[in-house]
């Protein structure tokens, strides 16, 4: 297929992005909680999932998306959030844990949702899956052609959620996507140890319908699929099991000793990093040079930057403001 | 005698699922079909299977799943990556051991990797793949038995065929149904189901059942053996192809020329990929394609005639 050269740009933008921005987090993550790791000390309190080297997964589906579409993620949701164009400065903010937040500051890194873009994660295993079939319900009844998207990764697969989810999108043939991020590992735990079946796409043929595996943790790879699955729903021919084979360079949380992995394991990860790996492509290919990925770097590198410092120079949300937004109704 | 193995657990599974009618063949049946190859291997004394021990542990499933009829299976002692890698080193390994057949399970890619690995392999290709233009599709217990006839008995029930050597600035390669080269620069997810990305290149099938670029080819006309044929794609004219699962599309050919063994033809290409058996493969600038001799294929009659 031809794929235009600001789809290929602006995915590689995207992916150098999200990196920077997991990088940045784990610095600043870090920076206050050690000698002794207090996982509630410092700038950023409470747990951190980071998605470094799942780029491909995200970006892959971006050119493909409008208006209105709606993303479901798990707690490892940054790269996604990102991708779908949600306020930086606002997702930093929440990750912060301050006013200005998505959230106002109360929900932290695995609660970030946003309205306009329908964006929504939480750390329940698998609970997003039947959230992007109500909202695929949602555009049904409202008569758009927006479509949802459920990502997970492939330990939330063997959850009820996904199997009651895929049966009822497929009986009501609903507009919705769901996206099986493989990482081979549901925290420690490897899919060999977890799963009956080796690919997850397999399970779709138990629902009727159609289900792809995409083998490599290529951006170029999950855009022709995710462009076809988007497409399938957006015209309504129903929904569709993408299975994305990607790789998690760091472990399940910051903090994690990571000893469940080799070092052969994780050595053949790193040598494979999808964003080296594109950025050489696009050299090759001459669709940026070198001048053009420096100035990419300092663009997105910049745009990091004054997202962390907003959420920095944010307040904290004040004391008397914790039962706000809480109860539905609730004037105080 | 001994039988090489070689299980691809990740054909049948990509994007053509959703760009046409291509059925997934999960891992259960593919095991089940394994096992019903093995019940046929198994029936004849006298035949080992040695395979390569893939990571998701489809040949074991299947091996357990033949229980008391499968033959003796043994596992390469080789590190397996996940990759089609492994179906070269392994097909390597199984020359080396003079292995009297190698059976492959899986798509065109999976026998191209084969026979990348061992060029003259006497082939037993069992499809499991999504247009399985070059593979066997007759029931697996018949094709395990005639595998059997066929290392045991008297005579050759290998029949000879066509290949494309590919040589580009990234090295050598072979494909065993088609070389050719496509308008898309990305490899992307590999799979080709737009006839109208294809510019020209090499096929060595003109059977009229075949599925893929082997089926516009066949609308052309019959090929003789130990040839292939160039086509060049696009212009004015068309034929009507069975160009995937669920696909019949018209595909616009302008020219067509049949090689011999030994002719080669520079592709004289600025940008694109070559797709070796209908996947996007290799950069074309600057590549030579070559009709060269490919590998044996059991022929099913001919190996129960030995009986």
């Amino acid at each position: 297929m031809d794929i235009p050269k600001e789809h290929l740009v602006d995915m590689y933008e995207t992916m150098v992005k999200i990196r920077r921005f997991e990088e940045r987090i784990r610095e600043l993550y870090f920076a206050d909680k050690l000698p002794a790791f207090d996982i509630a000390a410092g700038l950023i309190p409470g747990e951190m999932h980071l998605a470094a080297g799942q780029e491909p997964v995200a970006v892959g589906m971006r050119p493909h998306l409008k208006a209105g579409d709606a993303i479901t993620a798990t707690h490892r949701p940054h790269h996604l959030a990102i991708a779908q164009g949600v306020d930086l400065n606002k997702m930093a903010a929440e990750i912060f844990g301050r006013e200005t937040g998505l959230g106002r500051g109360k929900g932290g890194h695995m609660h970030l949702f946003s309205v306009e873009p329908n964006f929504g994660c939480a750390g329940i295993i698998g609970e997003g899956i039947p959230v992007a079939v109500g909202a695929a319900m949602a555009f049904r009844h409202r008569k758009t052609d927006n479509v949802a998207l459920s990502y997970f990764g492939e330990g939330a697969a063997n959850q009820g959620a996904f199997h009651e989810s895929l049966n009822l999108a497929a009986l009501w043939k609903l507009p919705v996507v769901f996206v099986c991020e493989d990482n081979s590992y549901a925290i420690s735990v490897p899919k060999t140890a977890s799963t009956a079946i080796a690919d997850n796409s397999d399970r779709a043929s138990a629902y009727g319908i159609p289900g792809a595996l995409v083998a490599n943790n290529d951006p170029v790879a999950v855009y022709e699929a995710m462009g076809e699955a988007i497409a399938r729903a957006r015209r309504g021919d129903g929904p569709s099991l993408i299975e994305i084979k990607t790789d998690r360079l760091w472990g399940h949380f910051e903090g994690d000793a990571d000893a469940y992995r080799s070092d052969e394991f994780k050595t053949a990860m790193n040598e494979h990093d999808p964003l080296a790996t594109f950025g050489k492509r696009l050299l090759d290919e001459a669709i940026l040079n070198e001048s053009d990925i420096a100035s990419i770097q300092d663009a997105m590198h910049a745009e990091v930057e004054a997202a962390l410092e907003f959420a920095m120079n944010s307040p904290y949300p004040a004391p008397e403001s914790a039962l706000e937004h809480v109860f539905a109704g609730r004037s105080e | 005698m001994l039988v090489g193995l070689i299980a691809n657990p990740v054909s049948s599974k990509d994007i053509r699922r959703l760009t046409g009618l291509a059925r997934v063949i999960g891992i259960e049946e593919k095991a089940n079909l394994i096992a019903r190859l093995l019940v046929g291997i198994g029936s004849v004394n006298g035949v080992t299977v040695m395979s390569v021990d893939d990571p998701s542990g489809l040949v074991r499933r299947a091996v357990t799943l033949a229980g008391s009829a499968a033959p003796p299976v043994a596992y390469l002692p080789i590190e397996v990556e996940g990759s089609e890698s492994d179906t070269r080193t392994g097909a390597a390994h199984l020359a080396g051991m003079g292995a009297a057949a190698l059976v492959t399970v899986g798509g065109d890619g999976t026998v191209r990797s084969a026979a990348e690995g061992w060029p003259m392999a006497p082939l037993v290709p069992v499809a499991a793949g999504t247009n399985n233009a070059f593979a066997l599709t007759d029931e697996p217990t018949v094709v395990g038995l005639a595998t059997a006839l066929a290392v045991t008995g008297a005579g050759d029930a290998f029949t000879p065929t066509t290949a494309v050597e590919v040589q580009t600035a990234e090295g050598r390669a072979l494909a065993v149904i088609d070389a050719v080269v496509v308008r898309d620069r990305w490899i992307g997810t590999g799979a080709i189901w737009d006839p109208t990305q294809l510019v020209e290149g090499l096929v060595t099938s003109s059977r009229r059942t075949a599925v893929g670029i082997a089926s516009v080819s066949a609308a052309l006309g019959p090929l003789a053996p130990g040839h292939a044929r160039w086509i060049r794609f696009g212009g004015e004219g068309s034929v009507r192809a069975v160009f995937g699962p669920g696909l019949v599309l018209d595909v616009a050919v302008a020219d067509h020329t049949d090689l011999p063994i030994g002719a080669a033809v520079s592709l004289d290409q600025e940008a694109g990929l070559v797709a070796l058996d209908g996947e996007r493969r290799l950069p074309a600038k600057g590549g030579t394609v070559r009709v060269v001799a490919g590998p044996r294929v059991l022929d099913l009659e001919r190996a129960f005639r030995s009986l």
